[in-house]
């Protein structure tokens, strides 16, 4: 026989524990997957974001709008290629619990992002009807919505009923930008308004040409509307991004805490079993040493079994994982809304789980096995069970 | 396909999960039968044995307990944070008043109202009336600003405060259980801040000045609402934030006392046939801040839930392979005691109760722990309405009692079988040895 063999024979000596050892690896290893994919998914809006795109929006907050003059002004800024515009809708489809992001935005504001795929002709559809909206695929799914479809909203930063109709489905190349978002002409909105209300924005989006240095551009446009009654704070995409997820940050930090708690409980319940499996097998291990197998061996034989035994659960843990994930997310999804874009496993990730995981398996072997290459001959056939 | 997959995932999840509870329940109902049989027989339960077999084998009972402690300490801080966003906002507002905003909309950022609409509420009969002879009816103006916070690395680590414009009425309305300090002045730049902004946002302190919508104002108070939702905002006079934030002339609620508890439903329908209140929405005021929580506590609630499940099941395998252990270490122990005269029911017993005692020992030690997370402040952003919440950690008496019951059910749930295969060895062949 030779010494894997041995191993796994071993390893499966005690197969209603070594079944149970497993599927609690089996289970640990879907809750880090599962706590590891939910802050990557929150994470995703700002992995998405262009690093030659940088948002200009009211310094004071988010909230208050911007006037549309801002728009040529920042145009004209040295530094500044292409830029569009677009404000934050709000409001609800029907139930004001489902929750999706809706923007009003200048005709062109979705040629900023390559990303973002729409045929030519519905885009040219989009742009011939006043009432025309771009939505996601996603979005379509979840509601049944075709091209063609009326879809009326309520509002409630702008009241009153909008109606639209669905004129281009947009997919997107990049898994983590949002495909359950709604765009819709800002024209549409700007005419329903108040005379007060109207010719705001909410964010100015624009591109800066390559070799440009962005903080310098930033610099020049909020310099241009210091000390005026609306102050501006431009930044990248990116940083614009990362400011909302810092407001959560405590919240995801506690995520991130729970995911290590975990690998601390995988290596808990592995320990436990490997120390268990060798104390029951001390006897055994010295007759093996006195038929001639090294201390090498044995502390060999202890690492191989707990590299096996993690192993096991592993396989099990990562081919669940995918469906047992898809079904939270749903369930997450049904009941809160889509918080979380893309919730799909990153095969980095994967492997990352199954590094820690056998490592865990070594890890917890390394104590028994050291005890179990220690151990004297003598004192050890003496001993009785 | 992947439908039909989660379909499936569901359907086995649901299957395994009621197959589970019914068996524990069932077992259950067995166990404390054969108990009281034993007890009532006069057999009695080796229990003395069993204590001492835990303290025995320190080493597997202290990896085990961990394991079990942990899971129970999660379960608790879980419990105590839903606990704390809700109890947060539900402190937040008073059910005497009413509070009224547009129709449709969420929260008071979204709303906006006009003053004309102040003028009638507050001399509607249905809004109790104040010392001056005036309805009790305050309009306020709600928005949020960005702040860094204290000691920031980057401009990027802020978050949104709100910040409540409120009339003469205000602190009558709302008062504070404290002020240190005095009432910001009408027509003053002068403001109070909550007190858990205090230090942690630049100048949020009593005689320190902050910085928005381009001016600097005076911190003149720090108000204590003993842990609502206020507790994080910063207050001044509705006046000066309509100017400094061009607001005028609309602002965002109105808050009335009531003149009596049936007055609402009265309010409610006057308002919906009064065609200039009828775009409006009035709510009890403590719904209205209940509302606000529902999400984020929901969504605490399920990823916690989620998390303690997983975890409990990780404990649970983890008492079954420690006692499936100690009963196939103590073969020659359990041949014993059935020689001297104890039962099968008694050996059954007796093995499921010291289960169930490493659970609770365990429980002492996560509730160590979660006594320990009530220091801990927790603040994070309400998406409801982007504007920041932030709570303590309360460790109250029923999370405690819930905390022991989920590690009893563990502890039970994973002593049962190995206790079955204890109570079922044949007495020759155990204490032959094993």
């Amino acid at each position: 026989m030779n010494f894997p063999i041995l191993v796994i024979k071993s390893a499966f000596r005690n197969r209603v524990r070594t079944v149970l050892t497993s599927i609690g690896v089996a289970v640990t290893i879907i809750a880090f997957l599962f706590l590891r994919t939910f802050i990557a998914a929150w994470y995703a809006g700002a992995e998405s974001a262009g690093a030659d795109r940088m948002v200009v929006r009211n310094k004071t907050a988010i909230i208050f709008p911007l006037p549309l003059a801002y728009a040529s002004k920042v145009k004209n800024v040295p530094g500044v290629s292409a830029l569009s515009y677009m404000v934050w809708f709000g409001g609800y489809y029907k139930d004001p619990k489902q929750f999706f992001a809706k923007f009003a935005m200048e005709d062109h504001a979705l040629e900023l992002y390559p990303e973002v795929l729409v045929p030519p002709a519905q885009m040219e559809a989009f742009k011939q009807d006043k009432q025309g909206a771009v939505i996601g695929v996603r979005l379509a799914e979840k509601y049944g919505w075709k091209i063609g479809d009326r879809v009326t909203l309520t509002g409630d930063i702008y009241p009153g009923e909008w109606s639209f109709n669905v004129r281009a489905l947009y997919t997107a190349t990049s898994k983590t930008f949002d495909q359950q978002t709604m765009y819709f002409h800002w024209t549409y909105l700007n005419d329903a308004l108040v005379e007060e209300k109207r010719d705001q924005v909410g964010i100015l989006i624009f591109k800066v040409g390559a070799a440009t240095d962005s903080a310098q551009v930033a610099r020049s446009v909020d310099q241009l509307f210091a000390n005026s009654s609306a102050e501006t704070r431009t930044e990248s995409e990116k940083a614009f991004q990362n400011e909302f997820l810092s407001m959560s940050s405590q919240l995801l930090g506690a995520i991130s805490v729970i995911s290590m708690v975990v690998l601390v409980i995988l290596v808990l319940i592995l320990a436990n079993t490997l120390s268990m499996a060798t104390r029951e097998r001390t006897t055994e291990y010295a007759v093996m040493r006195a038929l001639g197998f090294q201390p090498a061996h044995v502390v060999r034989l202890v690492l191989g079994e707990g590299f096996v035994i993690s192993l096991v659960g592993v396989a099990l843990g990562v081919g669940l994982a995918a469906p047992v994930l898809r079904f939270f997310a749903d369930l997450f999804q049904r009941e809160l809304g889509p918080f979380l874009g893309a919730f799909e496993i990153d095969p980095k990730l994967v492997a990352l789980a199954v590094a820690i995981a056998l490592a865990c398996g070594m890890f917890s072997a390394a104590l028994p096995a050291w005890r179990a290459g220690k151990l004297k001959i003598v004192d050890s056939l003496r001993r009785v069970e | 396909m992947t439908k039909l997959v989660t379909i499936a995932v569901g359907a086995l999840l649901g299957l395994g999960l009621t197959g589970a509870v019914v068996g524990l329940v069932l077992s259950l109902l067995v166990i404390l039968v054969l108990g009281i049989i034993v007890l009532a027989s006069g057999e009695g339960v080796p229990m003395i044995y069993n204590i001492r077999s835990l303290t025995q084998r320190g080493w597997t009972t202290g990896v085990t307990a961990a394991g079990l402690a942990l899971v129970v300490c999660i379960f608790a801080v879980v419990l105590m944070t839903t606990n704390g966003v809700r109890t947060t906002l539900k402190a937040t507002g008073s059910s005497e008043n009413a509070k009224i905003l547009r129709k449709g909309t969420q929260n008071e950022i979204q709303s906006g109202m006009l003053p004309e609409q102040l003028r009638l509420l507050g001399a509607a009969p249905e809004t109790a009336i104040g010392k001056d002879g005036h309805g009790l009816a305050s309009a306020e103006l709600v928005v949020l600003i960005y702040a860094v916070k204290q000691n920031a690395k980057s401009e990027e680590d802020g978050t949104n405060l709100t910040v409540r414009g409120v009339g003469p009425l205000g602190l009558e309305l709302h008062p504070p259980h404290a002020l240190d300090g005095s009432m910001f002045k009408a027509g003053s730049s002068e403001i109070m801040v909550g007190k858990g902004l205090v230090g942690r946002y630049p100048g949020a302190r009593l005689g320190e000045k902050m910085h928005f919508a381009r001016r600097d104002w005076n911190v003149v108070g720090v108000m204590d609402h003993g842990g609502s939702a206020y507790d994080a905002e910063i207050w001044g006079d509705v006046d000066q934030f309509e100017d400094a934030f061009q607001r005028r002339p609309a602002f965002s609620s109105v808050t009335l006392k009531l003149k009596d508890a049936a007055a609402l439903q009265t309010l409610r329908t006057r308002m919906e046939s009064d065609p200039q209140l009828n775009t409006l929405e009035v709510k009890r005021e403590v719904d209205y801040w209940s509302a606000q929580s529902e999400q984020l506590s929901l969504f605490v609630q399920y990823l916690g839930l989620f998390v303690a499940a997983i975890f409990s099941f990780g404990a649970i395998l983890g008492a079954m392979i420690t006692m499936y252990a100690q009963v196939a270490a103590r073969t020659r122990e359990i041949g014993t005691l059935r020689a001297l005269g104890f039962q099968q029911r008694a050996v059954l017993v007796s093995f499921v109760i010291e289960s169930v005692l490493l659970a609770l020992g365990s429980a002492a030690i996560g509730l160590i722990g979660a006594t320990a997370a009530q220091l801990l402040r927790f603040s994070t952003v309400n998406w409801q309405t982007f504007s920041e919440v932030s709570f303590h950690l309360h460790l109250t008496p029923g999370i405690v009692f819930a905390s022991i019951v989920f590690a009893m059910v563990m502890g039970y749930a994973g002593g049962l079988l190995p206790a079955l295969r204890a109570s079922r060895l044949s007495i020759v062949a155990a204490t032959k040895g094993g």
